[in-house]
């Protein structure tokens, strides 16, 4: 359900503005409304002349800038540092993020921690380029060895990519040519895709093969800057032999930011949530309005916790603060922030509607009707108990290790439920890995997914007109509680249509008596232009497309039915071979089945709530419901 | 001969269905991907308006089923 809110306005001697404020930030209930909207700073000239916003000070100003700026510092340091896991008793110190010398402060950490951050980044980038050369260089150096120190000879080290080998022949060729053959050349694979080479030529020829290079946008191999200046063949044997002293060095160089890490890491993330505070104060202090002698703060409020915020103020400022509630007119429904509070097995399903905007304050949420459906679709589709059992125990075991903190734990409970609701099926279509059901026993009760396809077809699609007349009723429901008959009337009037072509549809079949129907298909006509009357010429083309809505749902056959025959194939693929493969064979066709009947129902029953269920009465545009409340 | 063409008329209900439905998508996703890099806010838009053809293949298949099984 939508959490109910209430509008409400604090109201005090303007001295009391920055104390109240800070108490309100405390509590962490109340969610600020701009000046504008609040009452008594309407369009009349007179109200906007008596309340005006509060202006900052230029010395607020500054202090907002500067507070921004050591925010960011502040944020960008603590990604550099690693999350210290132990305590340490040296812990740092840091003055208040207010006085003037706490940039200074901040400014010799920075620089501890860059220095060790910038350094590790350089030794790790060595050790990659070295780690990356390093078949090329254990091949080649000993070949090359005789050429150190030949002072007549200048060497090159180019990459080239391994899949265009045309490449290399035609390289040979140019440089052949530059240097009337005097070269030698050597190649070696470096990965998957690059191989490396190196070319040896007299040092007269190196200005004509660096252009040759140049002109066909051949990189040379780059190399580290300290190496700058010495000869080729030296550098590699130098890279090489500092390949191996490099991860001593890394793991001390890491071992040192833990330890600054240990030190700061807590005293700077403190720092960044007060600065966050300050900053959330100064910009609230911006929201609110004054008078010549007392202050205005317009905000909302859960109305559960309006009188504990009423009475902490009152507490807290002996009275000298009011806090007035007001009422929400309809008109400002679209203002009102929006909260979601479901309990129990309902409210891990509110991750299923985080993927759209917010509903609506005034409207209805959804995520009751999701909790219900959800599970009842992806069991009809995945319908197995072999499948459901797995899904069940994956969430269990995903569960108990804790695996994605709260969201993880959100969705296994999603999981949970949908995987219940798989086997519960799967005993009622007799189904264990397929058709295995039988051998435990097991019979279809409901129905046989594999043979009978049209019972299967008419279940799917009479959940269906279920699932979108609920629908068309919530949106009926919200239209009377909104005072918009027109709307009411439109629903109700497709209701109406959806029934009889319903009742049509059961007279044929002779389900019900034959004049019942007659009726039914006879109430079409004036329904119709009821319905064009109210909602215009194409309201004709609405019912058709709900009931293209109501047909869409026929996929919950379709992928049940899908998933039913891929497990048959993999039964009897596992027949045609000996017992060991065709047990190999069968397990990884039902993995691949199991994955697909895991993944496919989730994606499709949330296609049916999105697409055929909420355009029947979702209302997005809320915004979602942020009090101010401390970081720190 | 009767089989085979009512197992015909199936498969090109449903293929030439499926066929419209992945042109749509495909359209529809490259246009919704860029959409999505954009304003990431617009994503469950953009899923709506991905998953709206489906219905072509859906109903294709209702069409197949009711040609194989109807009669």
């Amino acid at each position: 359900m939508i959490v109910e809110m209430s509008k409400v306005q604090v109201l005090g001697p303007r001295h009391l503005l920055q104390e109240t404020i800070q108490h309100l930030h405390a509590e962490g209930v109340l969610q600020l409304r701009r000046l504008s909207d609040a009452p008594g700073a309407g369009p009349d000239e007179e109200a906007q002349l008596k309340v005006k916003k509060v202006p900052l000070a230029r010395a607020e100003l500054a202090s907002e800038r500067s507070l921004e700026e050591i925010s960011r510092r502040l944020h960008d340091l603590l990604l550099l540092l690693p999350v210290p896991r132990q305590d340490t008793e040296e812990k740092g110190e840091l003055p208040d993020v207010t006085l003037t010398d706490f940039s200074s402060h901040l400014e010799a950490i920075e620089s501890e921690i860059r220095t060790l951050h910038d350094r590790r980044l350089a030794l790790e980038e060595e050790r990659n380029l070295a780690a990356r050369y390093e078949r090329l260089l254990t091949s080649l150096v000993p070949l090359l060895t005789g050429l150190e120190g030949a002072s007549h000879l200048e060497t090159v080290g180019i990459l080239v990519r391994r899949d265009h080998p045309e490449t290399l022949a035609l390289l040979e060729q140019e440089v052949g040519r530059v240097t009337r053959g005097a070269y030698t050349m050597l190649f070696r694979e470096v990965d998957k895709r690059e191989a490396g080479v190196l070319l040896t030529v007299p040092r007269e020829s190196s200005r004509d093969l660096s252009q040759l290079l140049h002109e066909q946008g051949i990189t040379e191999i780059r190399l580290p800057g300290r190496y700058a200046g010495q000869p080729f063949i030296t550098t590699l044997r130098l890279i090489l032999r500092r390949g191996r002293e490099l991860p001593d060095e890394i793991a001390a160089l890491k071992a040192e930011l833990l330890r600054a890490s240990r030190r700061w890491y807590e005293p700077l993330r403190q720092a960044h949530r007060m600065a966050q505070d300050r900053l959330a104060r100064l910009r609230a202090t911006a929201e609110c309005g004054e008078t010549e002698h007392a202050f205005i703060i317009g905000g909302w409020v859960p109305t559960a916790r309006c009188k504990g915020l009423a009475s902490a103020l009152e507490e807290a400022l002996q009275g000298r603060v009011t806090l007035l509630e007001l009422d929400i007119r309809p008109d400002e429904y679209a203002a009102v922030p929006v909260a979601l509070r479901n309990r129990g097995v309902v409210q891990p399903f509110e991750l299923l509607l985080s993927i759209l905007p917010p509903p609506r304050y005034g409207s209805i949420d959804p995520t009751p009707f999701l909790a219900g459906f959800f599970p009842l679709f992806f069991g009809l589709m995945l319908g197995d108990a072999g499948y459901g059992g797995m899904a069940l125990a994956l969430a269990l075991l995903a569960r108990a290790k804790g695996w994605g903190g709260e969201t993880g734990r959100k969705v296994t409970a999603i999981a949970m439920a949908s995987s219940l609701s798989a086997i519960v099926f799967g005993l009622l279509f007799g189904e264990v890995f397929g058709g295995r059901g039988a051998v435990v026993g097991l019979h279809p009760i409901l129905l046989d997914r594999t043979k009978a396809v049209p019972a299967f077809l008419g279940l799917a699609l009479v959940l269906g007109g279920i699932h979108v007349i609920l629908g068309i009723g919530l949106g009926l429901w919200t239209a009377l509680r909104h005072g918009e008959s027109a709307k009411a009337i439109a629903r109700l009037t497709t209701l109406a249509l959806i029934l009889a072509a319903f009742l049509g549809i059961l007279a044929r079949l002779a389900y019900v008596p034959p004049s019942l129907g007659v009726g039914a298909l006879l109430a079409l006509g004036p329904l119709l232009v009821v319905l064009t009357a109210v909602e215009g010429i194409l309201a004709p083309l609405e019912v058709m497309k709900t009931l293209g809505n109501v047909f869409s749902y026929a996929r919950l056959m379709a992928l049940g039915m899908a998933s039913v025959m891929l497990a048959e194939v993999a039964n009897q693929m596992a027949g045609l071979f000996t017992v060991g493969v065709g047990l190999m064979v069968a397990i990884l066709l039902h993995a691949v089945n199991f994955a697909m009947g895991c993944f496919c129902p989730v994606i499709q029953a949330l296609r049916l709530h999105y697409v055929e269920f909420f355009d029947k009465f979702y209302q997005d545009g809320g915004q979602p419901y942020r009090p101010l409340s401390l970081a720190s | 001969m009767e089989r085979a063409l009512l197992t015909l008329s199936a498969a090109l209900a449903i293929g030439v269905s499926g066929l419209a439905t992945a042109w749509a998508q495909s359209r529809i996703g490259a246009a919704g991907a860029g959409t999505i890099a954009e304003k990431s806010e617009l994503r469950g838009t953009v899923i709506i308006m991905l998953a709206i053809p489906e219905t072509m293949v859906i109903l294709g298949f209702v069409v197949a089923v009711l040609i194989l099984f109807g009669g």
